[in-house]
């Protein structure tokens, strides 16, 4: 195959699919506790970037490529307007993927530490709910509210949205986003790389 | 039975998903909920159908009577968590008589008539069809690895979380990645690559079904909001 084509071979649209979905149930899993209660939302992004770090590092050392990530943006964006989330997280992911890839391939997919930054950036993307909610608090309330979510829900957010939480989820995901996706670094090195799955 | 086009589908989806937007109300809920009943049973999946109905009404009589019996924390957080299932429920529940229903030529030739790119199709189309293969290594991967012990439950995380990691998490992304080369290997077998326009042999056309079954959905959608524009608070 012709690997320096420069587009997206249908070998890399199916491993994009593939991975896409590994990556949707590693948010699911790591995340999905803490969506669901209003006190813990906030720390949603930290919990989405607990598993995720190994298949990021496997699939961008798999299809070393600039669309592939930003394919997985749109494909999230797309399932994410579909079950009904806010845009700032669909949009959020979307634009943090398509960021990620520059990141990613500035050191060709090939440097550790960018890949790295890569996916730090990657894992900001879900916060895009948070940031709009945090400078536009009106419009977020009444967006929300006419999409149903209970009003209770978010009096309960505001009570315990203030500055230190935003901190603490910021910094909070970009700690365990390094965690992740260091132990993404070692098994690339120690096991993929080995199995002859990546190189 | 019947059979619509996978693009009524598409349509019927984003109809959906604008409905649980515009009219989150309680009975055009558990009405829109009816009519994705009825269409799940004519498309022949009938029994997860009833199964997933049957859930839904038994969180809904839950809302209804246990809910306001309890108090505090308990009663926020359940009806919170209750107020976001409710939601997704419909687009859920449709997204899931759809994907059941589907064959996955049939999704990507109707999207080929529709001139999407295939960059956006592949993914997608590969994405719907591999959640129930990676629930299944999941399943294997599980059960192997029970045999020696090994579990997710937080204590086994604690005590060693390298071999966990080893033996439960490097396991189903070596198995995904290989997937992944087997499946784009019989695709290109069959001619995948090919630049130019697909064709197929499967009859796809917007019928007379799938125009009634788009008016049935529409014309609830345009009752539901006519309804709540008209302020009838009980809808």
């Amino acid at each position: 195959m012709n690997n320096h084509k420069k587009g997206l071979s249908a070998k890399d649209l199916i491993v994009t699919g593939i991975f896409a979905v590994l990556l949707l149930m590693a948010a699911m899993i790591g995340g999905g506790p803490f969506a669901a209660v209003p006190t813990l939302t906030f720390y949603f992004p930290i919990g989405a970037a607990l598993l995720a770090g190994p298949i990021f590092m496997l699939f961008i050392a798999k299809v070393p490529k600039f669309g592939a990530l930003a394919i997985v943006g749109a494909v999230m964006c797309i399932l994410g307007t579909l079950t009904g989330m806010h845009w700032g997280m669909n949009f959020g992911f979307l634009i943090c993927s398509i960021i990620a890839s520059v990141v990613a391939g500035m050191g060709k997919f090939k440097k550790p530490v960018l890949n790295l930054a890569a996916y730090l950036v990657y894992c900001i993307g879900p916060m895009g709910t948070y940031f709009v909610f945090f400078f536009n608090r009106e419009s977020w309330i009444s967006f929300m509210l006419k999409k149903g979510t209970e009003q209770e829900y978010i009096d309960k957010m505001n009570e315990t949205a203030s500055a230190g939480i935003m901190l603490i989820m910021v910094v909070g995901t970009l700690i365990v986003a390094t965690l992740s996706g260091l132990l993404g670094l070692r098994l690339m090195r120690k096991q993929f790389v080995k199995a002859g799955i990546a190189s | 039975m019947i059979k619509t086009d996978p693009r009524t589908k598409v349509l019927l989806m984003f109809i959906t998903v604008l409905f649980s937007i515009f009219v989150p109300t309680g009975t055009m809920t558990c009405l829109w909920i009816g009519l994705v009943t009825l269409f799940g049973i004519l498309m022949g999946r009938v029994k997860k159908t009833i199964r997933a109905a049957s859930v839904f009404a038994a969180l809904w009589v839950f809302a209804l009577y246990v809910l306001p019996m309890l108090h505090g924390t308990v009663h926020t957080s359940l009806l919170v968590w209750l107020g976001l299932v409710f939601k997704c429920y419909p687009c859920c529940m449709l997204a899931g008589v759809i994907i059941g229903t589907t064959q996955i030529s049939e999704f990507m030739a109707a999207m080929a008539k529709w001139n999407v790119p295939r960059s956006i199709v592949m993914p997608l189309a590969i994405m719907f069809r591999y959640f129930p293969t990676l629930k299944e290594d999941w399943g294997h991967i599980r059960d192997a690895m029970a045999l020696r012990g090994i579990s997710l439950s937080p204590l086994c995380f604690v005590r060693n979380p390298g071999v966990v990691i080893d033996a439960l998490y490097l396991p189903i992304l070596v198995t995904a990645s290989k997937t992944a080369d087997e499946l784009s290997a019989s695709a290109i077998a069959r001619g995948i690559e090919n630049p130019n326009r697909r064709t197929s042999r499967l009859d796809i056309r917007i019928r007379f079904i799938d125009v009634l079954v788009l008016i049935i959905f529409c014309a609830t959608m345009a009752a539901g909001m006519a309804a709540r524009m008209g302020g009838y608070a009980w809808i």
